[in-house]
Parts: structure tokens; sequence; C-alpha cells
């Protein structure tokens, strides 16, 4: 599979800076850093359902259950 | 099987299928042909738990600080206790959200449903009907006239014996 260079220019971002790649690509100011606080700008900013972050809690707990 | 011209067979990608065509590499845009059908049909679905529409939280507080979108409410179930949680965000940041907590109580099964019913009816008290009483008014006016009749006989009897003497 031929990957871009732009993809892999973004992916080496993500793998840095993690963070600051969401924070672009979601348009996240920087004053908010912490992950609930991040989950609420993205819902009310709408970029996000209410179901979307529903299941990606649900997805967490039974991740850190099984651990 | 003919085609129109401007129909073409949609390309299959069974893994991988971005949601924004500008993620997708060049090659495969060029290749690409769009029909009036959406991509997304062709996506394969990810397995997902289905939703009760309640969440389970560990905690209450897990479910106060549960983020949740303006003019949304969701509910909770909490996993240690029993009780649930509704949290609802307004439509503005002036209004607070409104959060409310429920106990569940569990019934009692021991009882079968007959016969608390019938214990129910057992205790409400036993009124007459008015055909009842219009019965025991009857009775009592027909023994009135009958006391009244003796009383009459026994007066006569008396004159009688008076005016023999």
């Amino acid at each position: 599979m031929m990957i871009d260079n732009n993809m892999y220019a973004m992916l080496q971002q993500l793998r840095s800076n993690p963070m600051q790649m969401l924070s672009k690509r979601f348009n996240i100011p920087q004053n908010i850093n912490t992950p609930q606080d991040i989950i609420q700008y993205l819902l009310n900013t709408n970029q996000v359902t209410q179901e979307d972050v529903n299941r990606a809690m649900e997805m967490r707990r039974q991740i850190f259950r099984e651990k | 099987m003919a085609y129109n011209n401007n129909f073409y067979p949609q390309q299959y990608y069974p893994q991988f299928y971005p949601q924004n065509p500008q993620q997708m590499p060049i090659q495969q845009q060029s290749q690409q042909q769009m029909p009036s059908q959406t991509p997304a049909q062709f996506q394969q679905p990810s397995p997902q738990p289905i939703n009760s529409g309640l969440v389970s939280i560990p905690s209450e507080a897990d479910a106060r600080n549960y983020p949740v979108g303006y003019g949304q409410s969701v509910s909770f179930r909490d996993e240690n206790a029993p009780y649930l949680y509704t949290k609802t965000m307004g439509f503005s940041q002036l209004e607070p959200p409104k959060f409310e907590k429920y106990k569940l109580i569990k019934e009692s099964s021991d009882l079968p449903v007959k016969a608390s019913e019938s214990e129910a009816s057992n205790k409400l008290p036993s009124y007459a009907e008015k055909s009842d009483i219009e019965d025991v008014r009857a009775e009592i006016k027909a023994l009135e006239e009958k006391v009244s009749k003796l009383a009459e006989k026994k007066k006569k009897k008396e004159v009688v014996e008076d005016d023999d003497d």
C-alpha cells in the first residue's frame, strides 16, 4: 500500500505530539487540555454527538475493566 | 448487464473507507468514480455495544462529571449502589446542569397479586344500600301500626270493664 508523504508526516506528528495534532484537527483552544474539557468542547461545538461520547465512554469502561 | 453512460460500478474497500475523502491517497481519489450513492453504505459496521439508553457508571461523582451536550439529557445507572441519575444540560452556558437522583426500591414478591387485592378490598368499610334502608323503614312502620292497634284494643277493654263495674 502506497502511503502519501503528507499522510506519513501526519502520522509522525501524531506519534510525537498527539494532543497538539488533535487540537489542530478539531480546532481546540490551547487552554483546554484535559480529556473531560476536550470532550465537552467537542460536544458544545457539535463536532461530536452525545451518542458518540456515550459509545466512546462505554468502550473505555470495557477496556479498563478487561485490564 | 448493461451500464448507462453515466453509471460506473463503485469500487469496494472491505477494510477501510474514510469518512473524509480528502484523507485518501491521491491515486485512489483519481481512480474512484463518485456515483449518487454515498460511500458510507459499503462500510463494515464496527462492533458496538448495545445502547440500552442507560450509561453505567461506578459512582455518583462520575455521573456528575460526565460530559453532556447542550439540550441533552443522559441517564445513568450506578453499578455499586441502587441509584439512577439523570443529568440534563440547558441550552446555554448560563443555565446550570440539572442533576436528579433516584433510588431503586425492590418490591417484595412474597405476596401474590390476587391476595394483596383481596386484602385491600377487605379493608374497605361495608356500606348499606338505600334499598336496604327502605326495607328497614317499612318494617319499623308496620311494627308501629301493630303496637298502636294493640294499645287501642287494650284501652277499649279497660273501658268496657269499668262500665261493667
